[in-house]
């Protein structure tokens, strides 16, 4: 790229975005080394990349809201046939130009749907599966990418719609999921992380391995330890759609979490207990003071209650 | 009954990834699309990151062939950055919002503008349509044809019967006028948040 005279930085950024826009792999290239040559280059081409996004949005609000894209998400341009037709009707619209009600969600892709502690919800997503929330849940999603989906934290069941061609994929910081059409459940609870298997076959993914696992499966990971699989009956996963949770082996705190996302109230573990193993059944109704105290007396344990909080700990099971 | 412990699986070779011509073309480069994030002033974390959202989203579309594959990447890429970035932006503006407005009952956050955010929104979409109006309405065309219409320079250029570089001053123009009335409006919401 020549540089022109004494044109600034913030010029040059400019030069490069709207040279970017038709580049071929040497310009890339050499854009990249235009960046290295100064750290200050990256941000005069994010104010370029801002204001891109900004005289859209501005000057052509209805033109900008349509939401076809290509695979790179780059929005799809429509070509009209006559040129100077254009130049007329821009001219006027210029003129009258209309302010958009919100910047914000006519331009952007991504859009995040989340739940309360304790609030369930059901979605249908933009490729026609269904995505069925547990409480505490966040989803990160994409309009430029209907078959992605990030979970941020929280528990669902995802349902997938069968497209051999466009594999569903469901993230959780390094880890995927992949999916071409079927049902499991997944849980993300800061270092913890399992998928249940319901119908189908699934794919998990990380970079240091990968393993397919088909209905009955399931896979439990910590951190980035080894995974562990194990089986149980479909009809018992994803028992929080039922109120009826169901363990075998599993340290209670994955119960507490569990509690916690379900019922909506904090449900914690003294540390001294919590790696205990749990195998049996809990009633996750309304009742949080029925499930969380009838869950501790199983263990010949304590649920102390603070405010909404409850604690488990040692302790008689009968409460003071 | 015991849990299976899953056995050693082996690192996915990089043909077994690369199910999709495009998903053979991120192995290759990967080393190259990190340098491009850390150009573009990411830190190594968020870069791995960004190459991970990559590889995802080129398996959820169908990999057809492309005229310029290493482009299309860094497009890609680049794409996903800002997208990202004006995310981050939108959320910590929520949050603070969230914390500020202690609404308790209200259950469903999405990715909705606060009153203020869409306020500031609002403001900053009048005051750029305000710059580009002091613009020449060629000018704005220009930057419609290019930039939405998808028609390439050489092509606006033969239309209009001018030369490309004389297309690229206005687009130049056009830009520069609102990267002001931002770095203006940037400075105003700074001033407005001081107690």
């Amino acid at each position: 790229m020549t540089e022109t005279e004494g044109a600034t930085i913030q010029q040059q950024a400019i030069a490069w975005h709207v040279r970017l826009r038709e580049a071929g792999d040497e310009e890339w290239d050499s854009f990249l080394l235009w960046l290295e040559a100064d750290p200050a280059r990256s941000a005069a081409f994010d104010a370029a990349s801002r204001a891109d996004h900004a005289i859209e949005a501005a000057a052509f609000p209805s033109g900008a809201a349509n939401d076809d894209r290509h695979e790179d998400g780059r929005r799809k341009l429509k070509l009209h046939r006559s040129v100077w037709g254009i130049l007329a009707a821009t001219a006027a619209g210029v003129a009258a130009l209309a302010v958009a009600p919100s910047l914000l969600g006519t331009v952007d892709s991504r859009y995040e749907i989340a739940t309360a502690p304790g609030q369930q919800r059901t979605l249908a997503l933009e490729d026609g599966s269904v995505a069925r929330l547990n409480g505490s849940t966040r989803l990160v999603l994409d309009h430029a990418y209907p078959r992605a989906v990030e979970l941020a934290a929280g528990e669902a069941v995802f349902e997938v719609r069968h497209d051999a061609a466009h594999p569903f994929v469901v993230t959780a910081g390094n880890q995927s999921v992949t999916d071409v059409g079927t049902a499991f459940n997944v849980v993300r609870d800061g270092p913890r992380f399992a998928i249940e298997v319901i119908e189908g076959a699934v794919r998990y993914e990380r970079r240091d391995g990968a393993v397919a696992l088909s209905a009955g499966q399931i896979l439990a990971v910590r951190g980035s330890e080894r995974p562990v699989l194990d089986r149980a009956q479909p009809r018992t996963m994803a028992g929080w759609r039922r109120g009826q949770l169901s363990y075998r082996s599993a340290p209670i705190s994955n119960v507490a979490g569990d509690l916690t996302r379900s019922l909506g109230v904090e449900v914690s573990v003294d540390p001294s207990l919590a790696a205990m193993p749990f195998t049996g059944s809990v009633r996750a109704g309304k009742d949080a003071e029925a499930a969380v105290s009838g869950f501790a007396a199983t263990l010949g344990l304590r649920a102390r209650r603070q405010g909404n909080s409850w604690r488990i700990e040692r302790g008689p099971a009968t409460s003071g | 009954m015991t849990a299976q412990r899953a056995r050693a699986r082996p690192i996915i070779s990089q043909a077994e990834a690369a199910h999709g011509g495009l998903e053979a073309l991120l192995v290759t480069n990967r080393a190259a699309l990190i340098r491009y994030a850390r150009a573009r002033q990411a830190s190594q974390e968020e870069a791995e990151d960004l190459l991970q959202e990559l590889f995802v989203k080129l398996r959820t579309q169908p990999s057809g062939p492309v005229a310029s594959p290493r482009a299309y990447l860094y497009r890609m890429a680049e794409n996903l950055l800002t997208d990202r970035r004006r995310s981050e932006g939108r959320r910590r503006g929520r949050e603070e919002a969230w914390v500020c407005a202690q609404s308790g009952d209200t259950l469903d956050r999405y990715d909705a503008p606060s009153p203020e955010q869409a306020l500031i929104a609002r403001e900053t979409l009048a005051t750029v349509a305000a710059a580009l109006a002091l613009l020449p309405p060629r000018t704005v065309s220009i930057f419609r044809l290019y930039r939405i219409d998808g028609i390439p320079r050489k092509q606006i250029a033969l239309d209009l019967g001018i030369s490309v570089s004389a297309i690229e001053k206005h687009l130049q123009r056009a830009y520069q006028a609102v990267v002001e009335a931002q770095a203006r409006i940037d400075g105003d919401n700074l001033e407005r948040q001081r107690p």
